[in-house]
């Protein structure tokens, strides 16, 4: 009984957290949100831009395979309010990207934060 | 003599004064036309206002609710069906469950059917507070102008006037407004086309939409949006949003966010089309 209680309380929860993942322009059911990824890599394109930026990069697999990424991250407009500018990232930077991927497997995903060379942590705003 | 001069005189005050008051009170609750030099009581709205959205969590992390204009009733997850407290006619919960949203319960990734992400058509009103983006009032004698970041967008909210008898229908409608109290600005808007949706959830209207909009100043950092809708067309009664706190913001319009077409079918190349392929 005490079980079932906890397990409503659980679903309850779940459902609450998982209808609050929302973002402007679109849901974010095809993203893993439950899990995080880590991947360092290097930029090679960063869109400033809308509805969402994008941060293009390569990143080595787990055999040493390099793959391109393309991970979004908020509008300009919600970016700059956590220090972020179009020149914060550029072709070339070494940086640690955490990201929730994609469902299907293919490289893409949504940001939750990115980690620059200098120490610097620029969070994501969607 | 005198006396019976200055008692008409009187007794035609009164007179005239009972007419005015029963005047006002047949146009019902917009006071009439202030004069030029009457004193309009106003609430100071000036400087730069909104939510700005929320950070991604990592997983297991709490997630705050975004700017949302909820429902009535029951969380986010009620949000469309008969718990959310929202008295659809039933061709418009057809209609709402038959969309593809960017929010709400049903949130979609792809293949939006939201009008303003397909076709970058103007948000409307309330919608437009539902962007997590800032706005600000400029206030005139004649008019309160609304500006909003998100759209790039702008409204007239007239004071001192009364709705025109049949406005041409439009995405932001046609609003008059006038201040209540020393802390309120109420906006009443007719005059919208049908092409708009009430919020992300995807509601939908019709052109009878009557939006009442209530701007509280709570405090010098603080708003309170109270949204009343009033479109028989589409809902068997009025219905209101829980009231929004707005916070005070800044640097407004230090980034815009325009709508491109261009641009959203960019994103959906990017990343919407391979993030929703078939699993390889």
């Amino acid at each position: 009984m005490r079980f079932g209680i906890f397990a409503a309380f659980a679903l309850a929860g779940a459902l609450l957290l998982g209808s609050s993942r929302l973002s402007a322009h679109h849901g974010t059911s095809g993203y893993d949100m439950d899990k995080d990824t880590v991947l360092k890599g290097t930029i090679t394109q960063f869109d400033w831009t809308n509805p969402h930026g994008e941060i293009h990069f390569d990143a080595a697999d787990a055999n040493g395979a390099v793959q391109g990424w393309i991970v979004e991250c908020g509008p300009p407009s919600r970016l700059v309010e956590t220090g972020w500018t179009r020149h914060s990232l550029a072709s070339g930077d070494h940086v640690t990207l955490y990201f929730h991927a994609a469902k299907n497997g293919s490289p893409r995903g949504i940001l939750v934060k990115v980690a620059l060379e200098s120490g610097q942590v620029l969070e994501n705003r969607a | 003599m005198r006396d019976r001069c200055v008692m008409a005189t009187l007794l035609i005050s009164l007179s005239l004064f009972v007419i005015n008051v029963a005047t006002l009170c047949a146009q019902g609750t917009a006071p009439s036309a202030i004069s030029k030099n009457q004193r309009v009581e106003s609430v100071d709205l000036s400087g730069v206002w909104g939510n700005l959205g929320s950070s991604v969590p990592a997983a297991g992390a709490p997630h705050a609710e975004g700017p949302y204009l909820l429902s009535p009733k029951g969380s986010m997850k009620d949000a469309g069906t008969p718990a959310d407290g929202v008295p659809y006619r039933p061709w418009a919960i057809t209609k709402l469950n038959s969309e593809r949203p960017p929010g709400g319960p049903h949130a979609t990734f792809d293949r939006s059917t939201d009008p303003n992400i397909q076709y970058c058509e103007l948000y409307g009103v309330p919608r437009i507070y539902n962007s997590p983006s800032k706005y600000k009032f400029v206030q005139t004698q004649e008019a309160v102008y609304i500006l909003y970041e998100y759209g790039v967008v702008w409204r007239v909210v007239w004071l001192n006037r009364k709705h025109s008898a049949d406005p041409d229908p439009s995405y932001m409608g046609e609003s008059i407004g006038w201040y209540e109290g020393k802390d309120t600005l109420v906006v009443d808007s007719i005059g919208f086309n049908d092409k708009t949706w009430l919020d992300s959830i995807g509601r939908p209207h019709t052109e009878k939409l009557h939006v009442i909009e209530r701007i509280r100043k709570v405090s010098q950092d603080k708003l309170e949006l109270a949204i009343t809708i009033d479109d028989l067309g589409a809902y068997s009664a009025q219905w209101s949003y829980p009231t929004k706190t707005v916070d005070r913001s800044k640097d407004f319009a230090k980034e815009t966010w325009p709508c491109s077409v261009r641009e959203n079918n960019d994103f959906n190349d990017s990343m919407e089309t391979p993030t929703t392929a078939p699993a390889k």
